[in-house]
């Protein structure tokens, strides 16, 4: 897999120590694997995007793969994430996921983001 | 195929190179005569070098992008010997062991690997067995967990410049509008154009029940059911505020006790 596979972030750097719940990433990446570009013979890309839209903080793992199967299982991963984050930010967090005109998966995390927690 | 008076010769079929090379660094310890044709990163590459080279056994990694190894095996089985290689564990392999069919656990070890190279030496000198049976069999076995993974479990709206998709574990009910039907999840309301009656065809009859013309709810999202002043039977979906109507016809899935 690894040859047929390329990974990019574009994570601004102010963005680099901004608070986000461990775990969460690696389950969208491994889906955007699995059942985006392993299926697909060319392999793919991975992007992964970090950006703040007023208060909230997105975070979207996007693969230009096969897409999602319908009839395909939302399997745990998903529905993990998405209880983690009703625990820890009721209704101010979200994951939604899209399939863009292009093709692929887009699963974005958004969380709330405040400015200069530190100081 | 007769006994062979050439060096018998085989094909690779691994989408991971690391495990080509290793299998071949394998099979060149424990059989050095075996001329290695072709490799291959999938399926449809292992049928087509297949068809060219004319290997007489065939090695085939059963999980490959696009073709996977029991697909590209029907192709094959009646031209060469199939060895598939496979890291699905020991349950999945007792699909195997109740056939003629020949496998090796990934990461393959020597001693398995002799074993296999030592049955392949001996059927070599026979016409490949018909595995055409066994193989739809394992297919079935290896693919479906069940017949529930037909349902609908994505629901496509529409939104903006994009397909949303919602998973159905996300919904708590659906209801029919004039046009459109409403989906309704925690955090959000969508409307797409399937109707109440397509939805209620494709969908998991045990994780939706109809209980209204025009509802839809998730069982799973189902908090409670009263009965309201004029004796109609209302019901209340987990972390939302609206009540939803039961109506006659099918008030029955909600007896009491």
């Amino acid at each position: 897999m690894k040859e047929r596979l390329s990974v990019r972030f574009e994570v601004p750097d102010f963005l680099g120590s901004a608070p986000f719940p461990p775990m969460m990433l690696q389950t969208l990446i491994e889906n955007a694997i699995k059942h985006g570009l392993e299926p697909k013979i060319a392999g793919g890309a991975i992007v992964v995007r970090g950006y703040v839209v007023g208060s909230t903080l997105h975070v979207d793992v996007c693969d230009n793969g096969v897409g999602i199967d319908l009839h395909a299982g939302d399997g745990i991963g998903l529905a993990n994430i998405r209880e983690r984050l009703a625990l820890l930010y009721g209704a101010d967090a979200e994951l939604v996921i899209e399939t863009p005109p292009g093709g692929g998966a887009c699963a974005s995390i958004r969380i709330p983001y405040k400015m200069m927690e530190e100081s | 195929m007769p006994a062979l008076d050439r060096p018998a010769t085989a094909l690779i079929a691994d989408d991971e190179e690391p495990m080509r090379d290793q299998l071949r660094a394998r099979l060149a310890t424990v059989w050095p005569e075996l001329v290695i044709v072709a490799e291959a990163a999938h399926g449809v590459d292992a049928v087509a070098l297949a068809g060219r080279h004319k290997p007489d056994i065939a090695f085939l990694d059963i999980r490959m992008p696009g073709m996977g190894g029991i697909e590209a095996a029907r192709h094959l089985y009646d031209r060469c010997h199939i060895v598939f290689a496979t890291a699905y564990d020991r349950y999945a392999l007792d699909a195997f062991e109740q056939g003629a069919i020949d496998y090796l656990l990934k990461p393959v070890t020597a001693d398995r690997l002799a074993t296999t190279c030592e049955r392949l030496r001996r059927r070599l000198a026979q016409t490949p067995q018909d595995i055409g049976t066994q193989l739809a069999r394992l297919n079935a076995l290896l693919q479906g967990d069940a017949p529930r993974r037909n349902y609908l479990r994505w629901i496509q709206a529409q939104v903006g410049g994009g397909l949303r998709m919602v998973n159905t574990r996300e919904v708590l009910f659906f209801q029919s509008d004039d046009k459109y039907t409403r989906v309704q999840t925690a955090t959000a309301e969508l409307l797409i154009r399937k109707t109440l009656k397509e939805l209620a065809d494709e969908l998991d009859p045990d994780e939706f029940w109809r209980i209204h013309r025009s509802t839809l709810v998730r069982v799973d999202a189902i908090a409670q059911v009263t009965r309201d002043l004029r004796g109609r039977q209302m019901l209340k979906v987990r972390n939302y505020p609206q009540e939803l109507e039961v109506s006659r016809n099918h008030a029955h899935l909600f007896h009491q006790m």
